[in-house]
């Protein structure tokens, strides 16, 4: 049994990526000018599902605190910054979202022209809303919420050059990380938990490149990768009796473009993958329309459509095809509310559907300011009409509402 | 119109300015919220400021900034960058009249002033506070404007803004907002270090209070890019 925290790895890493950070900053050591704050937030997650667990062993509610500090000097007039913001959460039930992560620790120095990084970082990459396909840097904390918006840190060097043409990025990873998964206590889960034991492995190195400007009203960005897959081929382990996440060696070439025009945004990212089962092309493009200060009342109304489609082969599970994604043929809907008053008030609310099979995921993100230094944000999902041979069929009890409180320091 | 070019020609050759301000938010009931930010300007020849905004209060939104190419008639280039997420969003800037920060600022009140956003009408010289001013309607060109006209008192000894009356898509008197607490720089760019705006119709007031500016601090079109959207913090 892996423990839950462990340390002496973490450590290990984190010594390492000190020595690097501290190698450079050598060159300009922290002066009496540096600016330096500690800042985070801590907070509070109640999950309430609507119906029992459809499977053995499964809490029927969850809660958890979270705790998410922030470190950072900048000294040299601004052209080294240090930054450390370490995760941890304790859950009440499931071991498995019991967990700690470095989600940045990283020294980064600015030039003119060039930026150089090395440590634990977090990359985003994309423009649409439901899916990010493009975005491939880090790997999901799976175990944060089924959506998969929270990332772990990555280990890299990034070098970054910016020129009149664009901003040219390339991404060294010599180490890859395993995604998270809900252990066996866990709701929003496959029938048979995915056995994880949350190693860093060094195994190759992952390149990444990437190219992004702006023309007018297009920003678009060109990607290229090759190395680990973030996203894992599930496999039965009769020996273990879980499921085995392996990790195939991949190479990938990504776009991703936005033209904002007037109130309308059409959006777009599209990626080629090769080492994932057969090759295959994917892509999401969406609109969205804003209806600004609706008669006045500074309301914003945003409506959004996404389009999905996605290539991939089916896998084998207990010797039936199964969907490796649920977004193989589908259509998004859904509604952005800006209420622009003191509390930051913003719902956004959807539906997505599978043109095929009709299963349909749907869901409601609401947040709102408390006072000056607290947050409140709703989150309420429901998997329904889901199919037996996509992964959403496992969530098909799994409807739940979170309530998120977070003090912010 | 001659009133509002002089004004623009006497504050020309700033090159750059960086500044904190304050906004604080009072309702009806006098209950008060503030935000706070830092503001960087670039002064760009031929063409609208560029500008990034980071925030620092309230603590949820901190670090988020936001990056503006101003224009004179085409819209504005905008830009949001989200700390929590890590990402550059583009964002529509065809929301020129909804509230900044859930203010009583209006985006459009807010962003680079250029002579060519309005055509202008002399209405009278007149008095305000003692001093003698121009009393000059504006007509905004941007047809989602908020107002239907906006009616600005320019001071006539150094051609400052010192008040502004708002009048909302229905012609109803909406907003007044003054300029106060003049500085001199550089010894020739007037800054007001305190902006009053009043809500006439629903009694809400946001006041914004500006830090000492600094002026020609070398900035360059790589200061308001978005990479240093990423960086700013």
């Amino acid at each position: 049994m892996r423990s839950v925290f462990n340390i002496t790895h973490w450590l290990r890493r984190f010594a390492l990526y000190g020595i690097i950070a501290g190698a450079f900053s050598a060159f300009a050591p922290i002066d009496a000018a540096a600016q330096q704050a500690v800042t985070g937030k801590i907070g509070l997650e109640l999950r309430g599902f609507a119906k029992a667990p459809a499977f053995e062993d499964q809490a029927r509610h969850s809660a958890s605190v979270f705790f998410q500090p922030e470190f950072f000097v900048d000294w040299a007039e601004g052209s080294h910054r240090i930054v450390v913001s370490p995760f941890v959460r304790l859950d009440a039930n499931d071991s498995n979202r019991s967990h700690f992560d470095i989600r940045e620790a990283y020294w980064q120095w600015y030039g003119r022209s060039l930026e150089i990084r090395a440590g634990f970082a977090r990359v985003f990459w994309g423009v649409t809303e439901t899916r990010h396909l493009v975005d491939i840097i880090n790997q999901t904390d799976g175990i944060e919420g089924p959506d998969g918006e929270v990332k772990l840190g990555q280990p890299m060097f990034q070098a970054t050059w910016i020129t009149d043409f664009g901003t040219f990025e390339a991404f060294v990873m010599p180490f890859f990380r395993e995604r998270t998964f809900p252990g066996s206590d866990g709701r929003l889960r496959p029938l048979i938990p995915v056995g994880v034991d949350n190693r860093i492995r060094h195994e190759r190195i992952d390149l990444a490149v990437r190219y992004s400007r702006y023309l007018g009203s297009i920003d678009f960005g060109i990607s290229g990768f090759w190395g680990t897959s973030r996203e894992p081929i599930l496999a039965f382990d009769p020996t273990e009796a879980d499921l085995n996440a392996e990790y195939p060696t991949i190479g990938q070439v990504g776009l991703d473009a936005q033209w904002t025009s007037g109130s309308w945004l059409t959006k777009l990212e599209a990626i080629y993958r090769s080492g994932y089962g057969s090759d295959f092309a994917a892509l999401v493009s969406g609109i969205e329309y804003t209806f600004a200060n609706v008669n006045d009342s500074g309301i914003d109304v945003g409506l959004l459509a996404e389009f999905h489609l996605d290539g991939r082969s089916d896998i084998l599970l207990a010797g039936q095809p199964f969907q490796t994604t649920p977004f193989d043929d589908d259509i998004f809907g859904g509604v952005r509310l800006a209420l622009n008053d003191v509390q930051s008030t913003s719902v956004l609310a959807g539906a997505v559907v599978d043109r095929g099979s009709g299963e349909t995921a749907v869901f409601i993100e609401a947040s709102r300011r408390l006072g000056s230094r607290m947050t409140a944000d709703i989150e309420i999902r429901s998997f329904n009409h889901t199919d037996t041979a996509s992964p959403l069929y496992f969530f098909r009890d799994d409807a739940y509402a979170q309530l998120q409180i977070s003090y912010f320091f | 119109m001659e009133i509002a070019e002089e004004a623009d020609r006497r504050d020309l050759g700033w090159e750059d300015s960086v500044t904190e301000l304050t906004m604080t938010l009072r309702n009806a009931h006098g209950q008060e919220s503030t935000r706070k930010l830092r503001t960087k300007t670039l002064e760009t020849k031929d063409d609208g400021d560029k500008s990034l905004n980071i925030f620092d209060e309230p603590r949820d939104i901190q670090g988020t900034a936001f990056l503006s190419f101003t224009h004179a008639l085409e819209p504005d280039d905008q830009w949001l960058y989200l700390p929590s997420l890590k990402r550059v969003k583009r964002i529509s800037s065809s929301n020129k009249s909804g509230p900044f920060m859930g203010s009583e600022f209006a985006y459009e009140d807010i962003s680079s002033q250029e002579v060519e956003k309005y055509t202008y009408r002399f209405l009278e010289e007149t008095e305000l506070d003692g001093q003698k001013a121009y009393k000059v309607e504006q007509i905004p060109v941007y047809a989602k404007s908020g107002y239907t006209r906006i009616v600005v008192w320019y001071d006539a000894a150094e051609y400052r803004r010192i008040r502004a009356d708002y009048y909302d898509r229905k012609a109803e008197l909406l907003k007044t907002l003054r300029w106060l607490d003049f500085k001199l720089y550089l010894g020739q760019y007037w800054r007001a270090h305190r902006m009053e705006m009043e809500n006439r119709q629903t009694g809400k007031s946001t006041t914004l209070t500006f830090s000492e500016f600094s002026f020609k601090n070398g900035f360059s079109d790589r200061d308001f890019d978005q990479n240093s959207l990423k960086r700013a913090r």
